[in-house]
């Protein structure tokens, strides 16, 4: 018993003399803070200044009850300066509490900063730890600023409508491109593949549309995917499907869901022939909407003209995607990841890539064509 | 074999994450990582084998009484120093990275002494005591821990985030030499049966060395050192991961659960690997306040019946510990770390030359 009161004792003695050491602590509460929900980053318009970057942080105000509130309310800081980081700390100066940036899901860019290297620029967002990589990286028309300023009707309080699009718990659309920052940043620093980001198109500051998209690669020129190239690159890449295949073949005019689609690349480089991507795309879907009846016994009939127009039109893209150099479906890193490593298989593949002949073979099977004929 | 020796033994393999094993294979991923890794594999079975065999032809007894028993001072007293500070700076190493990776990730505007003496004070008492003890918190750990494991792995392995072609392209480098570096420390994962040195007291029974047991541990084994090197390469790509301080923190802040209580599935990994550093800490040094224990013990510490060297010994590894932590940059830990893998090979050259002289004495 004597023991068990001694030992109490001493951990009392110790519990005490580590007491003062606690107090110390720089947690802050969640009331002296202001999250930031999304940063922006714009090209500097100037004044005469030679700053690089005009960052935008948009801050959640917090709202006293979902009841009482009816829409969402945001506070902008906006300043200029020759990096991100030092922009951010100014803006440190301007709000009186900390700022957050453990929620912050949005990295709007401004599409103009996005030729060129993109080291100094992504390094601040990932050298810092406080920032989650699961943030949502997007290309931001006309400009970041005005994206995160744009206050969407169908927002109501407590919501971020712009999350809704990129975490595939909201709206899913093959045209809707998700890129994480993790995600960014390997893609963009791999050799032989090419980072895809979402354009998000504020218009009257009341409206977002996502279904553009734009190639990134540090030694090329930013090259844009228009609507159907975004839709192939996300079904394709991303294995994400829905509603959308316009088919037009032979007099017959379908609309496609395509629940699964799966795509297997192989590089074919044999002596005395052009090297060759065989590309082959699996695909299982329902007809949507159709100008003619359609007859069940001739099911296999549509697959093969649906096939068809998917090939031609996958072949398309992979040959323009060729010519501007991009390579966002990683035939390189397939071609490097498919041999054993030598120092100059990545010189070679930058002399095939130019040559390369694409195979396309779609293998599109159609289960139904829906409640009717 | 006693299912305590499977703890250690795993417990070293999953604790490899929170040391810098996992970035010092990824910086050398192009030249000689990955066939490093394969070789330390067999050594590392043979190294467990050895020495599992060895401990029990002893039954109930530690090293420090084999030592006692069968050799003399000027061996036994070296020794005991040379593994106690091994074990020591086992331990350092895992609350160095430790410290780092919450003062990083989670808790940037915290003082590093806060930080550091949370974890001091529980690994503290912990060091303190039974060794029957440890290896009972080392059970709880285990059975609560594994839980979470498995579903971190789940979550690993079936994220559609994960690039294959990365690993694969990863892979497609094992046509290079193996790195001595690499190979020292993915051996250091095989290690955990070593702890036997002190532990071996309370595996009493005699036992054999099943085949079943250590086709097991190698499986594990494989599954995770592979695990440890793959997972950041697919998860950050392979041309630059090695730009990553905490590849693992890193790669798996890349992982998320769409409809989970929370989305960013890294704060339950972190819960995890600070538990699992926290007990790795705990068995490493209380190794090695056990080996210093029995080289020192002061009499001017003997109050009545109780001697206090052990509140001492305690209480200086947790000064180093601290001292070093806030001495320490990130440059340091990798630095340093790399040489303390680096000279694995001799202890395990010491290791094996005193089991021999142990055994020589034994049959005489």
């Amino acid at each position: 018993m004597k023991k068990r009161i001694k030992a109490g004792l001493l951990l009392l003695l110790v519990g005490t003399f580590f007491l003062p050491s606690l107090s110390g602590c720089a947690y802050k509460g969640v009331d002296k803070r202001s999250f930031v929900v999304g940063i922006g980053v714009d090209p500097a318009e100037g004044n005469g200044k030679d700053d690089k970057f005009k960052v935008t942080l948009k801050i959640a105000k917090p709202i006293a009850s979902l009841k009482s509130n009816t829409e969402n309310e945001y506070a902008y800081l906006v300043h200029e300066s020759d990096s991100v980081a030092e922009a951010m700390r100014y803006l440190d100066t301007e709000a009186d509490k900390v700022l957050d940036y453990s929620q912050t899901k949005i990295l709007a860019l401004n599409p103009e900063i996005l030729s060129g290297d993109l080291f100094q620029l992504m390094d601040y967002f990932v050298r810092r730890g406080d920032f989650q990589l699961l943030l949502y990286v997007v290309a931001a028309v006309p400009s970041a600023e005005e994206v995160l300023k744009v206050k969407p009707k169908l927002e109501s309080a407590g919501e971020n409508s712009l999350y809704n699009f990129f975490d595939e718990t909201g709206t899913e659309s093959p045209f809707v491109v998700t890129t994480f920052l993790f995600e960014f940043r390997r893609d963009y620093d791999t050799k032989g593949l090419s980072t895809v980001l979402p354009i998000v198109r504020g218009e009257d500051s009341s409206k977002f549309i996502v279904n553009h998209s734009i190639v990134l690669k540090d030694t090329v020129e930013p090259v844009e995917l228009g609507l159907l190239e975004t839709k192939l690159y996300n079904s394709l890449k991303k294995n994400s499907s829905g509603f959308g295949y316009q088919i037009d073949n032979e007099g017959y005019k379908f609309t496609l869901t395509l629940d699964r689609i799966n795509m297997k690349i192989k590089i074919q480089t044999k002596d005395g022939q052009k090297p060759r991507a065989v590309v082959r795309i699996k695909a299982v879907g329902a007809v949507n909407e159709s100008n003619k009846l359609l007859h069940l016994k001739e099911l296999g009939h549509y697959d093969r003209l649906s096939a068809e127009k998917l090939t031609e039109e996958v072949k398309e893209l992979f040959e323009s995607l060729q010519s501007k150099d991009v390579d966002p479906f990683g035939f390189g890193l397939k071609y490097r990841a498919t041999r054993l490593h030598t120092d100059s298989l990545l010189d070679e593949w930058k002399a095939i890539y130019p040559e390369l002949e694409f195979d396309v073979k779609v293998d599109l099977q159609l289960k139904s064509v829906g409640a009717i004929q | 074999m006693s299912r305590f020796l499977y703890y250690l033994i795993f417990m070293n393999m999953l604790a490899v994450i929170m040391t810098p094993v996992p970035r010092l294979l990824l910086l050398r991923s192009g030249d000689g990582a990955l066939s490093a890794i394969l070789l330390s594999i067999v050594a590392g079975v043979l190294f467990t084998y050895i020495t599992v065999s060895f401990f029990l032809q002893f039954p109930g007894q530690d090293f420090i009484q084999l030592l006692k028993k069968h050799t003399s001072n000027w061996v036994r007293i070296p020794v005991t120093l040379f593994f106690a500070f091994m074990w020591f700076v086992a331990g350092i190493i895992t609350l160095v990275m430790t410290v780092f990776l919450l003062i990083t990730f989670l808790t940037p505007e915290m003082s590093i002494y806060t930080i550091t003496l949370s974890i001091l004070i529980t690994v503290f008492f912990g060091v303190l005591l039974k060794s029957k003890s440890v290896l009972f918190t080392l059970e709880i750990v285990f059975i609560i821990m594994i839980p979470l494991f498995v579903l971190m792995f789940f979550k690993l392995f079936t994220s559609s985030e994960l690039d294959l072609d990365q690993v694969r392209l990863a892979i497609t480098h094992i046509n290079t030499l193996p790195d001595y570096t690499s190979f020292t420390s993915s051996t250091f994962m095989f290690m955990g049966s070593a702890n036997l040195i002190i532990y071996n007291k309370y595996f009493k029974e005699k036992h054999h060395i099943s085949k079943g047991a250590l086709v097991a541990i190698t499986c594990l084994g494989i599954f995770l050192i592979i695990n440890a090197y793959l997972i950041p390469i697919g998860y950050s790509g392979f041309d630059k991961v090695h730009q990553l301080m905490f590849p693992w923190t890193s790669s798996v802040d890349a992982v998320r659960m769409k409809f989970g209580f929370i989305e960013r599935v890294v704060f339950i990994f972190m819960f995890l690997f600070v538990t699992i550093s926290f007990i790795s800490m705990i068995v490493h040094w209380h190794v090695a306040y056990k080996l210093v224990l029995s080289v020192f013990r002061l009499k001017i510490l003997q109050v009545q019946q109780q001697n206090y060297t052990p509140f001492l010994i305690a209480f200086v590894f947790c000064v180093i510990g601290m001292w070093i932590t806030i001495q320490a940059t990130q440059y340091d830990l990798y630095h340093y770390s790399m040489y303390y893998y680096n000279i694995l090979p001799i202890f395990v050259a010491i290791f094996f030359l005193t089991m021999l002289a142990i055994k020589r004495g034994a049959s005489s």
